[in-house]
């Protein structure tokens, strides 16, 4: 309506003149064509009826003498693009149509010299069009540009920028870059972003980042075990949850609301050792993109965030390696060629320590014990396998494999008089995943891929009492009690998803798959003996299988320079135990620049969960079930809307805010007093659905790049739940409804040997249910217990959390040194409150009885905790 | 052993771990909520009601033992099987602060005239006037029958003048090892909780004229029997103390007769007059097994999975939910049960009368 608008304001003008001369002479330099043609009416009495404005700013150079007025005009209006034609004694003038230049797409790869890794993220711009795209996570980029004389620039952080020298582009071609690093190039100078400066003002979506791997080596953690999610608890809206745990709490979601992707694969159990680890080796990382508020079509299926982490392919011309010695962990990574330039191979694995100290800690105990022994081991491992192969420069498949376990032995033996009694539990859970992936450049703009994948997250435990009678040494078997208990879910997922680059403004990405899911939540089978009696129980099995599809297109739409859009739509369907149920999940996000290096963003997005995890704690459990919704259970399901501001400066510094409302419908958790139902109640029993808000703005001001780099980073969060079977109907607030929440993290490159990191974080307490009403005891049962009354849900916040920490890279001839300190001014911070008696103001009542008057005391838990560790190279 | 088993604890959750180097600050989190009725009752066929009024009070004001909390003003009605009954009147009762509290206390109460039956369903509502009101409900069970006792002994080492044992003076003391299974059969149409308990017919200390006793060092055990743990998950069973607890309910064993077993372990029985044997049959182990209400069951549990259970050990340190005793009165405070007792007695001249078979199993 605009444009039609425009052009009725231009109407035409005529301007009319009359003459009578065919010949005429003229002599202008650099005159206003205006004025010239005004020269020409007079002499010749034609009338030269244009366009207003056809004229406007148009200086014209034409010598003749008494010529024939065509080849004066002729001549006077070459290269100017305007043209005429004679009507009787008019002379219309006109804009010459120009020939639409013929189009030609330039696409191809961009991997990393010396080790062939694609690189994610690179901005491929072509001159002097402009036109400009990015790589895709296998660095594929395609640019449909017109024909002609160009120029190609490549520019990725953390790599030297790369420029071409002039190409003539006339038909299709291919144009396969490698960049080299430049993090190692150009001393003192540490690349901790990716691309997120550019990011922050060019994409159209909102609340996403890259996390590279230099970035999630550089940042401070406990015991020195660099983490991917620690990392990303950082940043702003991500509440961490239980002090030294990776967990993650994005925006006011659950920690089960987080889709974690290893190579476009969901992996489930993303935990060690009750959550103090993720389960992602930082060793076989490669790139992470990560997305908290607007999220691009392709992902679904999980409520709050979605970490796309992709691992090493492999470096296709030489062998390296590293081997890192921690004081919890050792991690070995190798890679290189199979085939050089062809096939690639990449393995990484990490074990923990603490079973080699448990198991002779546990035995030396045990010899200091004369009725009993035992023996105690915990180990968690994780192994990340990956071929690549390129078959040729359009096509390449890859396998990848996955393996992280924890595993808990324990045995304990009690001797007494004439009989022993002997305990022996087994605890093993983990995942498997397992691909299998071809991509293929279809044509030169149309990328597809197609995967193959079993993913499988699963817990066996069991546990054994046995007492038997000692008869002259040999031991007569009494009781027996052995009850196992295993849960997992499995998938089997093949899925399509393409790249299209028609123009380059316009980068469309579609797909689609379909996952068969079996979930076992729970199978618990127990065998008794008592003397001749023996009984086996199983519960019943309630074990499901499920279907799921997914189908998704999106796109990246760039009208014009001021304005970019993210679109899309996700349509999933979930059947299960007869039941379908079907979600279309729309995206809408746009960028808009307001000029400079100003950008405001807005978003709107609906996710929709099928599969949730059951948590009894704060904290990673064998026990915790990923399990479907069931029976009347609806999908879980969050629309957010989100709005924000950036601002970068010199490309180097960042500025940005976003704000947020975010709404969920149909959340499950466990309802009030469930602990009370019978052990063979389904988990679905168990649970209450209901809803919860969060909103919340996140500031950010980041330094991406110099030899001082880093962020600091500032959310206002309220979170709350509401479920009809909790805390009495009423609505409460969320367990991490860190209210104020401030990160601040620097990098200090302080010699090519020497780097500094520190990492300090200040929020708001986590919210606790902290009773305080108590009860007389009913003496119905073996003690007496102080009996609680129950109180509003999270109606405690724990005081003020802050904790620095610090960590001292060396880098030597053959790796380096990390020395770091987690929380290295020991400031306690308060975990848990706990009734008590005080220590310090009793007193004597009135019958002389000393008084330890009840009090409440804040637990204060994790000092400063120093590590070191070693990481060779080779 | 116990105390190994908590450092399973200290290894599996390294937040605990750390917590041998943290501390506790003592402050107030100033959270007020008001006072509310407190009713417990346990209710057993054949005896009158009897309820404790109370209210609740906030952690920092004292021990229960140092405040008032009794409700003396209230209006407590009885209700049963949907009529009212009556009014109860105020009274003072022996109440003992913990379970075996050999100096139980006097306190206030309300008693009723009526004695309720097995299968009454009994209601109770008290109104105050500055604490509200608050009721519950509850059906008292009828006694399950322990249909026999059979005892399985292991050892057995006397010491005196006794048929089959050396004789020394004119008394003997008999150091036993031995299992006890009492046969029950479970009703099957319900679904049935029990405690199981157990005690002797007669305890006395040497006066002279006490033809047996037995002596003090005892140690009873129910880790054999598995019934007793099937609240227990597998990850409670290897990281937390699972004894101690001995409700149970049918869930594995409706409508069947089952043996539960009871173990005594280094027991010994001294006998004034051996020569007496067999001797009094009233002398022995009396098994006593408790038909509960679901309500006893569940309070009950809900205390295990508090102070035991994994939720409950993790709720102590922040890391989740904390775990309410449960209550069946309206307020969310106290407990009103019911139970219903059944016993029989294994004369120890039995026991001893196996062990000088050479019956061992």
């Amino acid at each position: 309506m605009r444009r039609l608008k425009i052009i009725s304001l231009s109407a035409l003008l005529a301007v009319s003149v009359t003459a009578n001369a065919q010949k005429v002479s003229i002599n202008a330099h650099d005159k206003p064509a205006e004025k010239v043609f005004a020269e020409l009416m007079d002499q010749s009495g034609k009338n030269f009826i244009y366009q207003a404005g056809l004229l406007k700013s148009l200086n014209v150079t034409v010598s003749a003498d008494k010529e024939p007025l065509d080849r004066v005009l002729d001549r006077m209006l070459a290269g100017t693009g305007i043209s005429y034609r004679m009507r009787g004694n008019n002379v219309l003038l006109f804009r010459k149509e120009t020939p639409k230049p013929s189009k030609a797409t330039l696409s191809g790869f961009v991997r990393e010299d010396g080790t062939g890794e694609a690189i994610p993220g690179v901005t491929v711009s072509i001159y002097p069009t402009g036109a400009r795209t990015a790589t895709n996570v296998q660095g594929f980029y395609s640019l449909t540009v017109p024909t002609g004389d160009i120029t190609v620039s490549f520019t990725g952080a953390g790599y030297e920028n790369y420029r071409t020298d002039e190409i003539k582009l006339t038909t299709s071609q291919k144009l396969d870059v490698k960049l080299e690093e430049s993090a190692t190039m150009l001393e003192g100078v540490t690349v901790i972003g990716n691309l997120n400066s550019d990011r922050a003002v060019n994409s159209a979506e909102i609340g996403s980042m890259n996390v590279s791997r230099s970035s999630i080596l550089t940042t401070p953690v406990i015991f020195g075990e660099s983490d991917l999610v620690k990392t990303l608890q950082l940043e702003p809206g991500v509440s961490s949850g239980v002090e030294g745990m990776a967990g993650m709490y994005v925006h006011g979601g659950g920690s089960d609301e987080n889709l974690y992707m290893l190579d476009n694969i969901p992996l489930y159990q993303v935990n060690h050792f009750g959550g103090l680890f993720s389960a992602f080796n930082t060793e076989a990382l490669r790139n992470v993109d990560f997305y908290k508020s607007s999220f691009p079509a392709k992902y679904d299926g999980r409520l709050s965030s979605y970490i796309d982490v992709n691992t090493k392919d492999g470096n296709m011309e030489e062998h390296h390696g590293s081997v890192k010695i921690g004081l919890t962990s050792a991690a070995v990574n190798v890679d290189g060629p199979i085939w050089k330039g062809r096939t690639s191979y990449s393995f990484a694995a990490r074990r923990s320590w603490y079973d080699v100290l448990s198991l002779p800690a546990s035995a030396i105990a045990s010899s200091f014990i004369e009725d009993g022994k035992l023996l105690f081991g915990y180990a968690f491992t994780d192994i990340n396998a990956k071929i690549n192969h390129r078959f040729s420069d359009r096509s390449r498949a890859y396998a990848m494999f996955y393996y992280g376990e924890d595993y808990l032995h324990l045995k304990q033996d009690d001797y007494y008089s004439y009989w022993r009694e002997t305990q022996k539990s087994n605890l093993r859970w983990g995942n498997i995943v397992a691909s299998a992936g071809w991509n293929y450049v279809l044509t030169p703009n149309l990328f597809g891929e197609i995967t193959g994948a079993f993913t499988r997250y699963a817990s066996h435990l069991t546990h054994s009492e046995e007492t038997d009678l000692s008869n002259d040494g040999e031991y007569i078997l009494q009781t027996f009690d052995k009850v196992s208990s295993r849960n997992y879910i499995h998938d089997w997922i093949l899925k399509c998803d393409f790249d299209w680059r028609p123009h380059p403004a316009h980068r469309i990405s579609f797909g689609g798959g379909y996952t068969r899911h079996s979930f076992l939540p729970s199978l618990t089978k127990r065998y008794i003996k008592n003397g001749d009696i023996s009984a086996s129980i199983q519960d019943r099995v309630h074990s499901y299988g499920a279907n799921e599809m997914n189908l998704y297109a999106g796109a990246d739409w760039t009208p014009f320079q001021q304005l970019r859009i993210n679109y899309g739509l996700h349509y999933s369907i979930f059947n299960i135990d007869g039941k379908t149920h079907d979600a279309l999940s729309p995206r809408v996000s746009f960028r808009f620049h307001t000029g400079g290096n100003w950008a405001i963003k807005g978003g709107y997005s609906r996710t929709v969960q099928y599969v949730h995890q059951l948590m009894q704690s704060s904290i990673s459990l064998p026990t915790d079930q990923w399990v479907p919704i069931v029976g009347e259970q609806k999908p879980q399901t969050a629309d957010k809307i989100a709005i924000g501001g950036y601002y970068t400066y010199k490309n180097q510094y960042t500025f940005s805010a976003e704000a947020y409302y975010k709404w969920m419908d149909n959340l499950l958790e466990y309802a009030d007093e469930y602990y009370l139902l019978p052990p063979d109640t389904e988990w679905s029993g168990k649970l209450t659905a209901g809803k919860g808000t969060a909103k919340g703005i996140d500031f950010k001001l980041s330094k991406d790049y110099g030899k001082v780099s880093g962020h600091i980073a500032y959310s206002l969060l309220w979170a709350d739940r509401q479920y009809p079977d909790k805390n009495g109907g009423r609505k409460f607030p969320a367990r991490f409804d860190n209210r104020h929440k401030i990160n601040v993290l620097l990098n200090w490159k302080i010699s090519p040997k020497w780097e500094l990191s520190a990492s300090w974080t200040g929020m708001s307490g986590n919210r606790i249910t902290l009773p305080t009403q108590m009860w007389q005891d009913p003496l119905v049962g073996p003690w007496h217990y102080d009996m609680t009354l129950p109180t509003e849900e999270n109606n405690f916040r724990l005081p003020f959390y802050h904790r620095m920490d610090l960590n001292l890279r060396r880098n030597t001839r053959h790796g380096y040194w990390n020395f770091s300190l987690y929380n290295a001014y020991c400031n306690l911070n308060t975990i848990a409150v706990i009734r008590d008696y005080s220590d310090s103001k009793y007193y004597y009542n009135e019958n002389g009885n000393l008084i330890y008057p009840n009090v409440f005391k804040k637990l204060r838990l994790i000092p400063i905790i120093p590590s070191v560790s070693y990481t060779w190279l080779f | 052993m116990a105390i190994l088993k908590k450092i399973y604890i200290l290894l599996l959750l390294p937040i605990i771990a750390t917590g041998m180097t943290s501390c506790y600050t003592e402050f107030d989190p100033h959270i007020d909520t008001p006072p509310v009725l407190c009713m417990n009752s346990t209710i057993t066929p054949g005896e009158p009601v009897t309820l404790f009024l109370t209210r609740t009070w906030n952690w920092t004001e004292g021990d229960e033992s140092e405040i008032d909390i009794n409700v003396r003003d209230a209006e407590v009605r009885l209700t049963v099987n949907g009529e009212f009954k009556e009014t109860l009147k105020a009274g003072v009762i022996e109440r003992p602060r913990y379970p075996s509290d050999p100096f139980p206390s006097m306190e206030d109460c309300y008693l009723s005239d009526y004695r309720p039956e097995s299968g009454d369903l009994i209601r109770l509502e008290a109104i105050s006037t500055q604490f509200g009101e608050a009721s519950a409900e509850v059906t008292v069970p009828y006694p399950v029958p322990i249909d026999r006792i059979e005892a399985q002994v292991s050892s057995c080492q006397a010491y005196g003048d006794m048929t089959g044992f050396p004789a020394v003076a004119d008394r003997c003391r008999i150091e036993m090892r031995f299992d006890l299974l009492a046969y029950f059969t479970d009703p099957s149409a319900s679904t049935d909780f029990y405690d199981l308990n157990v005690g002797y017919t007669h305890y006395s200390d040497y006066d002279g004229e006490a033809t047996a006793y037995i002596h003090n060092y005892t140690l009873i055990d129910f880790s054999g029997e598995p019934l007793l743990k099937e609240h227990v998950s597998i990850l409670e069973s290897t990281i937390t103390d699972t004894s101690g607890y001995t409700i149970f309910s049918d869930r594995q064993i409706n409508g069947r007769t089952y043996p539960l077993r009871i173990g005594y372990h280094d027991v010994s029985f001294i006998y004034w007059n051996p020569l007496d044997l067999p001797g009094p049959k009233e002398y022995g182990i009396k098994v006593i097994l408790r038909h509960t209400d679901a309500t006893y069951y569940k309070h009950v549990i809900s205390v295990w999975e508090g102070n035991d259970g994994i939720v409950g050990a993790l709720g102590g340190v922040g890391l989740a939910s904390p775990v309410y005793p449960y209550s069946n009165v309206s307020t969310g405070a106290g407990v009103v049960a019911a139970y219903a007792d059944a016993s029989l007695t294994i004369p120890i001249v039995d026991i001893i009368a196996i062990a000088q078979q050479g019956n061992f199993k």
